[in-house]
């Protein structure tokens, strides 16, 4: 038994037996939480990993209170092990910048308070703009942990946060003094693309914006409903979490001239709206974005994602209720900045898309979710990349509910296409994943 | 005939015409009426526990508090949030009621952080896992529904009219799950004391009774389970709040049932227009 499934294990049963024990206790001192098993199995050793099992193990506590009138504080604190090396040593940071996940951390942790209308928060945040389902061109607040990519989740961002609320429309202001970037796949992981051994290069560990007054990003949003449409604008200038890359060379003796790859983070405008109403039986959705540079980048970029559910009741004794998602995503360059010296991650000479960090330039996704019942759900859903030469993820994943407090999934997952696309360089990383979770 | 007893049987006529009249000449949008005009509060907050029976009997329960907003036009803004179990806690569903049943309507999932607009097909969708379909847990919609006086019944020792509801628009006729519903309301309270939900085959497919009646002020009435013994209803309801504490909604079609257990109220404590509003929703 790997130690992450041990650890995982152990955690189960701990929050069982604490919870089952001693369930007045923990409720008594407000506190709650889950504990969450993942195991992962690739079906084939990749280039740079021939680590074909991955398990997971996370203990989540969240302390929640609300006082009475005029605020609320929360708390969610998260201990976490795996058997890959994810995890290491335990580190407090603000900015969150190590590379890996810590054994101990905060992933959110606010204090709110509120007078009439106006209600301002302050602490550990995370935010969720925008109405698509899949991807969201106007949700640009939080960094996400990619050392998974798949299993992508957001990181918690310091800041302040100011909502003044009305019935039909609320505005919320959000200030972020620190630039956390996202976390990126770790460089032996499978999920960091083989380049061609034809193409060899220099590549600089990343260059983080200094962290001080000017590092500071902020974003608004107003939205309001009228007449069955929920509307917003919303505004960001900040960075963009995950780095391009700056090209130029290196000389490393007389007539040796390397390429040299440094890693930096885009400094953007980005002025977006998104909309959702209904019509009939379809709720309609959309975003839009036009991201203008202001440093370290290449072009200036409108981005689009419009789609539709669609929620069929079969009513059926083996099938209740069929959920259907489709959205078209779409990047267009608005404008191409000459003399930079950024390059296209989608074209880099002889690596392709592999560096690339947008799975939709040009993309369909799709989702067919079935309630087979109100315990069990299998979902198909899929990615199609359809810019340049096309690429594909596809998972299939059933969901069930043993308890109210013991849930299971488990499901496959396929990548595919040729390895200078975005989803076929990650071609080796097919696998079929589980995951037991155990709320308290 | 002579003309004196032409006059008397003409009065007679008259008079039980006139004594008929307070029950027989009231037509069913009438009732209706009088039953949202008399059971009407300003807001209201309830604490629920959702009993839910499966076919083989087993149980499950969740916790939800529902608040009532009375909107202008009879329009209600209701805020749903489940308070246990962990899995389903912090969900919650706004409505907006709106005219002609065309009502905004938003879901929370805590896992996705933000709210989803639903739509209209999603109204006859059961609510997370209960007997409810979004669309019975919002108020009597009266401008997209057309009534008719079906009949009268004791239920529990009350005399209640049977009111059947149907749907008067197209676009009505198209979200809701229902062909048409029958309503029991009682003669004395105007109180809906039960409710048979046809599905769209005509077929009965749910029955919801309410029990446990309760005066929660003037003319206003609810039903209860833990209120206090000498709350249930008294023999002359007229003119009374009423409140059922206790709801059963069972499914005959599937065999499953949800039971609504009212652990507290309050009405009339001031809720707010804001208090109906995504920053609420999302907290």
């Amino acid at each position: 038994m790997t130690r992450a499934a041990a650890v995982g294990l152990a955690l189960l049963l701990g929050a069982s037996v604490a919870a089952a024990e001693e369930p007045l206790r923990l409720a008594e001192l407000g506190l709650k939480g889950q504990a969450v098993f993942k195991s992962f199995s690739h079906f084939s050793d990749a280039a740079s990993d021939d680590q074909t099992f991955v398990d997971l193990a996370l203990l989540q506590l969240e302390w929640r209170r609300r006082f009475d009138h005029w605020g609320a504080a929360k708390i969610i604190a998260e201990a976490r092990a795996d058997d890959f090396g994810y995890t290491r040593g335990l580190h407090f940071q603000i900015p969150e910048t190590e590379p890996r996940r810590s054994y101990l951390s905060l992933k959110e942790a606010t204090l709110s308070a509120q007078r009439g209308p106006l209600e301002v928060t302050v602490g550990k945040q995370i935010f969720a703009w925008g109405t698509a389902d899949a991807y969201n061109p106007t949700d640009r607040l939080n960094p996400y942990d990619y050392l998974d990519p798949l299993d992508n989740e957001k990181i918690g961002v310091w800041s302040a946060a100011v909502r003044l609320s009305a019935p039909r429309v609320n505005l919320v202001v959000v200030a972020v003094p620190f630039f956390t970037p996202s976390r990126l796949p770790l460089e032996h992981s499978r999920w960091t693309p083989t380049v061609p051994s034809t193409f060899v290069a220099v590549v600089d560990h990343p260059e983080r914006p200094e962290q001080d007054a000017s590092a500071t990003q902020w974003a608004a949003r107003l939205k309001g409903t009228l007449a069955g449409w929920d509307l917003s604008l919303s505004y960001y200038e900040g960075f963009e979490h995950t780095p391009v890359f700056r090209g130029s060379t290196m000389a490393l003796a007389p007539g040796v001239v390397l390429p040299r790859l440094s890693p930096v983070f885009t400094r953007e405008r980005v002025a977006g709206a998104d909309f959702s109403t209904t019509v009939g039986r379809f709720e309609l959705h959309g975003e839009a974005v036009a991201r203008l540079v202001e440093a370290n980048g290449r072009n200036d970029r409108f981005q689009a994602i419009v789609g539709f559910n669609y929620t069929l009741d079969v009513n059926h004794r083996f099938l209740d209720q069929m959920l259907f998602v489709v959205e078209y995503a779409r990047e267009t360059v608005l404008r191409h900045h000459h003399g930079s010296d950024i390059l296209d991650s989608d074209r880099v000479p002889l690596v392709g898309a592999r560096l690339a960090n947008n799975a939709f330039r040009d993309a369909v996704v799709g989702r067919i979710q079935a309630k087979v019942s109100e315990d069990t759900v299998l979902k198909l859903s899929g990615i199609a990349d359809l810019g340049g030469t096309p690429s594909h993820y596809i998972q299939f994943k059933a969901a069930h509910r043993i308890t109210d407090a013991l849930h299971v999934e488990a499901g496959l997952d396929f990548l595919t296409g040729r390895p200078e696309t975005f989803w076929g360089r990650w071609g080796d990383n097919d696998r079929f994943f589980a995951v037991v979770r155990y709320l308290f | 005939m002579s003309r004196r007893r032409w006059l008397a049987l003409l009065v007679a006529g008259a008079a039980s015409a006139l004594l008929a009249a307070p029950a027989g000449a009231q037509s069913a949008i009438d009732i209706m009426k009088r039953r949202r005009e008399l059971q009407r509060v300003h807001d209201e907050e309830e604490r629920q526990i959702l009993r839910l029976v499966s076919k083989s009997g087993a149980t499950k329960e969740r916790r939800v508090t529902r608040w009532i907003l009375s909107g202008a036009n009879d329009l209600d803004k209701i805020l749903v949030r489940f308070q246990a179990p962990r899995d389903v806690e912090n969900t919650a569903l706004l409505t907006w009621e709106g005219k002609d049943g065309n009502d905004d309507q938003w879901l929370y999932l805590p896992s996705v952080k933000k709210p989803k607009r639903i739509a209209a097909s999603g109204k006859k969708n059961r609510f997370m896992g209960t007997d409810f379909a979004y669309e019975d847990l919002r108020s009597e919609a009266l401008a997209v529904h057309t009534y008719a006086l079906v009949g009268s019944e004791v239920i529990d020792g009350a005399d209640c009219w049977i009111v059947d509801a149907k749907p008067a628009t197209e676009r009505q006729a198209a979200d809701s799950g229902y062909s048409h519903r029958k309503l029991w309301i009682r003669k004395d309270g105007y109180v809906t004391v039960k409710r048979e939900f046809y599905d769209r085959h005509d077929r009965l497919e749910k029955v919801e009774t309410h029990r446990k009646l309760v005066n929660v002020g003037g003319t206003t009435w609810r039903s209860n389970e833990v209120e206090t013994p000498n709350a249930v209803a008294p023999a002359s309801v007229a003119a009374a709040r009423m409140r059922t504490n206790e709801v059963e909604m069972s499914d005959v079609q599937n065999g499953t049932r949800t039971v609504v257990i009212v652990e507290s109220r309050a009405i009339d404590r001031g809720l707010r227009d804001e208090f109906f509003s995504e920053a609420e929703l999302v907290r």
